[in-house]
C-alpha cells in the first residue's frame, strides 16, 4: 500500500527534498532563521519565491533599525515602545527583542565586514550612528544598509552551505496527524513540483500587500499567513492593516526624510492641514494619523493632497536625492519637478505587511500548530502593538529569526521525517493545478483588481464605518465564493497569480472581519462610528481563526506585565 | 510605462537582471536576456542597481498596471 502511494507521489512530484528545518521565505527573517538553525548543526533548507536577497521587502528597507544597546535604559525604551504601540504590544516580546538585538546586529555587522560590506553605519569612533527619527522620544534609531545587509546574509548562507531553492512558490503545508511535516512548492519557471519533507518548518514569507502602491512588495500575497491559518493558527490584529504614503503618479519612499527636511503636506486650498490634526508635530505626524487626516481632507472636499518640497534647502535637496535616488528618478521620468512644484500625494495601502498584523505567535515563535513556527512579517509583529516607533520591524525580523531557529531545532531533533507514502499530496496538487484545466472562468488579473477596488478605497481602509465594512465584506465573500473557485490559468505565470489572488481574497476578508469586530479607534484602525480609543472594552487582540471551515473572530484579553495601560476612553493618539 | 527595455548596444548578457528580478519580468532565449513581462514590472529599480553596465536598463517610473486609488 505504502509503496503504491509513494509511486503515485513520484509521478506527481519532480523533486523530493529533505530537511531537519525547512525555512519558507528568505527575506531578513528567513535568512536569519536559516543561518541560526544551521549554526546548531542541523540540516536546513531555505526556499523562496524569488531570488534570495532581492525579493520581499527587506532589500528595500529604508535603513531605520531600532537597536537597544547595553548603555540604554530598558524600562524607558520598553515604556516608549508600548505607549507608542497604543498598548496592543506583547510586552514580553518587546523586552525579548530589546535584550537580544544588540548582540545579533553586532554579529551580522561582523559577517558583513568579512565580505567588505558595511551593514551598520558607524561614526569615526566606531560607535553606532544613532539619531532621533520619526516617533523617537527617548529611544534612538540606528542606520542599516538594506542591500549590503541582504548581500551579507546570502553570502553567509552560501558559506554555511545551506541549500537555496529559488523561484519556488510554496503553496501548501503538509501535515500528518495534525503536525506540519513539510511543504509543497511550484517552480514557476520550469513547472517542477517540489515536495519538501521537514521535521520542523519556519514560515518567513511576510504578509499580503495586495499588489498595491509603494515599493517592492508586489510578489507578497500572504501565502505564509494563509497556510498557517488553514491549519488552525490564529491571525492577529489584522484590523491594523497598514499604509504608507506615496506620490499619486509613481511609487516613492523616504517620507520620514522628506518631512524631516522641511517637506509639507498641503490640501487643495493650499493649507498646511496637518497642524489641525497634530498640533505638536504637524507634518511629521505618525502614519496612523497622517493617512486618516489625508482621507478626511478629501472626504470633506478639501482634496487633493500634495507634498510640497519646494521649501527644502538646496543642500538637503541633494541629500534627499542621494537617499532615495530611484524615487526622484521616477518622479522626473513622469515630468514632475519635486523641488519646483508640489506633488500630488496619497496613502498607500500595504495590508498585512510590516506592522499590519499576521500569524499569532508566542514568545518562542510557535504558531500553536505542531511543528510550525513563524518569524518576521509573516507573524503579527507582536512588538509593535499598533504602529510604535520606526525601525522595530527590522529588529523584530532579526530577533524572531533567531528565536524561531532556537525553537525549531529542538523540535526537529524530537521528530522524524514522515514516510513518503504517508503524505497525501494528490488533492493539494490537483487543487493547485486546477486553474490550468478550466476553459472559461475568471482571469486572475481581473479578480486582483476587484479585490483592490474593494479594500483600498478610503471608506474601507481609513474612515471605516459599519455599513462600508459590511458592504466590502459582502463583495469579498462573493468573490471568494464565486470567482476564486472558477479562476483559470493559461500558463504557469497565471497559475501563480491564481493562487496569489486566492490568498489575497482570504486575507482581505480577514482584515474586514477584524475591522468590523473592533468597535473603537486605535492605531491604523479608525472607525467613524466609534471614534474614541476605548481601553475599558478594547484592550484586546483581534484573533481570526478557521473553525469547521468558517472564519471566526474574537477578542482576546492579553497580559500587560510591565506597563499598565490607562483606563477610560480618549481620542486616538 | 515601467521597464522600457534593454539597450542592446550596452547589455553584455550577464544574466544578472534575469536572476534577481522579484517579479520575474525578464526572459531568456539562449544567452540573450530580454524584457518578457513588462506588465508585471513594479519599478523597483533592483535590476538597474545590479546591472554592471550603466544605462543598459531603461526604466521610467509609471506604474505598469492601474491600481485603484484610495480616493
Ligand atoms: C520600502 C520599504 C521601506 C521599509 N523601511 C523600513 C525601515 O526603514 N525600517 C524597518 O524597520 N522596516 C522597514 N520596512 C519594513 C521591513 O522592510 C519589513 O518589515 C522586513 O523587511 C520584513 O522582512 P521579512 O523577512 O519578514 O519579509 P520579506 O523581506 O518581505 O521577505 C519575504 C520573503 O518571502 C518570500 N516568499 C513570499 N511568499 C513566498 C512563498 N509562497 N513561497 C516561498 N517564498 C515566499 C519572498 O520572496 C521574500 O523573499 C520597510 C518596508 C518597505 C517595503
Ligand atoms: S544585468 Fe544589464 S548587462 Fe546583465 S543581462 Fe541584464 S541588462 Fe544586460
Ligand atoms: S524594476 Fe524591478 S520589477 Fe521591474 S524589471 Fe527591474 S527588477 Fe524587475
Amino acid at each position: 500500500m505504502v509503496k503504491a502511494v509513494s509511486r503515485k507521489i513520484t509521478s506527481l512530484i519532480n523533486e523530493v527534498i529533505d530537511a531537519d528545518v525547512l525555512v519558507v521565505g528568505g527575506g531578513l527573517a528567513g535568512c536569519m532563521a536559516a543561518i541560526k538553525a544551521k549554526d546548531q548543526g542541523v540540516k536546513v533548507v531555505l526556499v523562496d519565491k524569488g531570488y534570495i536577497s532581492r525579493s520581499g521587502q527587506s532589500p528595500f528597507a529604508a535603513g531605520s533599525i531600532n537597536i537597544f544597546t547595553p548603555e540604554d535604559d530598558l524600562s524607558l525604551w520598553l515604556r516608549e515602545i508600548v505607549e507608542r504601540g497604543e498598548y496592543l504590544n506583547d510586552q514580553e516580546w518587546v523586552k525579548l527583542q530589546l535584550e537580544n538585538i544588540y548582540s545579533l546586529t553586532t554579529e551580522l555587522d561582523a559577517w558583513g565586514k568579512e565580505y567588505g560590506l558595511t551593514v551598520l553605519e558607524r561614526d569615526e569612533k566606531g560607535s553606532l550612528l544613532r539619531r532621533k527619527a520619526r516617533g523617537n522620544i527617548n529611544t534612538l534609531t540606528s542606520v542599516i544598509n538594506a542591500l549590503p545587509m541582504m548581500d551579507t546574509l546570502r553570502r553567509r548562507l552560501v558559506k554555511l552551505e545551506v541549500p537555496l531553492y529559488e523561484r519556488i512558490m510554496v503553496t501548501d503545508l503538509l501535515t500528518e496527524d495534525g503536525r506540519v511535516v513539510g511543504a509543497l512548492g511550484l517552480n514557476y519557471r520550469d513547472g517542477k513540483l517540489y515536495l519538501f519533507r521537514a521535521k520542523a518548518t519556519i514560515l518567513a514569507a511576510a504578509g499580503c500587500g495586495f499588489k498595491s502602491f509603494f515599493i517592492g512588495h508586489r510578489n507578497l500575497t500572504g501565502e505564509g499567513q494563509v497556510m498557517a491559518y488553514q491549519l488552525g493558527a490564529a491571525l492577529r490584529n489584522l484590523d491594523q492593516a497598514m499604509s504608507n504614503t506615496t506620490a499619486r503618479e509613481v511609487d516613492i519612499h523616504g517620507l520620514s526624510f522628506m518631512v524631516g527636511f522641511g517637506g509639507r503636506f498641503l490640501n487643495g486650498r493650499g493649507e498646511e492641514f496637518m497642524w489641525r490634526y497634530d498640533p505638536e508635530v504637524g507634518n511629521r505626524a505618525r502614519l496612523t494619523r497622517l493617512t486618516v487626516a489625508m482621507a478626511r481632507e478629501v472626504a470633506e472636499g478639501r482634496g487633493p493632497i500634495y507634498m510640497d518640497l519646494t521649501q527644502v534647502p538646496t543642500h538637503d535637496q541633494t541629500l534627499l536625492k542621494q537617499i532615495v535616488p530611484e524615487g526622484f528618478r521616477s518622479l522626473e521620468s513622469v515630468g514632475l519637478k519635486p523641488f519646483r512644484e508640489k506633488i500630488e500625494w496619497m496613502p498607500a495601502f500595504e495590508g498585512t505587511l510590516a506592522h499590519g498584523g499576521g500569524v499569532h505567535i508566542d514568545l518562542g515563535c510557535a504558531t500553536g500548530v505542531p511543528g510550525l513556527f513563524a518569524a518576521g512579517d509573516n507573524t503579527c509583529t507582536p512588538e509593535h502593538g499598533t504602529w510604535s516607533i520606526t525601525g522595530l520591524n527590522l529588529s523584530f525580523c532579526i530577533v524572531s529569526g533567531k528565536v524561531a531557529a532556537d525553537s525549531a531545532v529542538p523540535e526537529a531533533s524530537r521528530a522524524s521525517l514522515s514516510a513518503l507514502g504517508n503524505l497525501d499530496v494528490a488533492p493539494l496538487v490537483d487543487a493547485l493545478l486546477a486553474p490550468l484545466d478550466r476553459e472559461g472562468g475568471s482571469n486572475p488579473e481581473e479578480v486582483i483588481a476587484r479585490i483592490q477596488q474593494t479594500i483600498i478605497p478610503y471608506p474601507v481602509a481609513y474612515l471605516r464605518r459599519e455599513e462600508t465594512l459590511q458592504n466590502a465584506l459582502a463583495r469579498i465573500q462573493n468573490t471568494r465564493q464565486w470567482e476564486i473557485p472558477r479562476l483559470r490559468a493559461r500558463n504557469l505565470r497565471e497559475l501563480v497569480k491564481a493562487r496569489e489572488v486566492r490568498n489575497m481574497a482570504l486575507i482581505a476578508e480577514a482584515i474586514v472581519q477584524s475591522a468590523l469586530y473592533r468597535q473603537e479607534s486605535r492605531g491604523f484602525h479608525y472607525r467613524e462610528d466609534y471614534p474614541l480609543t476605548d481601553n475599558d472594552q478594547w484592550l484586546k487582540w483581534i484573533m481570526v481563526k478557521e473553525e469547521r471551515g468558517e472564519m471566526k473572530v474574537r477578542g482576546e484579553v492579553f497580559p500587560t506585565p510591565y506597563i499598565q495601560p490607562p483606563t477610560g476612553k480618549y481620542p486616538p493618539r | 510605462m515601467p521597464i522600457l527595455g534593454i539597450d542592446r548596444e550596452k547589455c553584455i548578457n550577464c544574466d544578472k537582471c534575469y536572476q534577481i528580478c522579484p517579479m520575474d519580468v525578464f526572459g531568456k532565449i539562449g544567452r540573450l536576456v530580454y524584457v518578457a513581462h513588462q506588465e508585471d514590472c513594479m519599478c523597483c529599480f533592483l535590476c538597474d542597481i545590479d546591472c554592471p553596465v550603466t544605462g543598459a536598463i531603461i526604466i521610467d517610473g509609471r506604474r505598469s498596471r492601474p491600481i485603484p486609488f484610495p480616493y
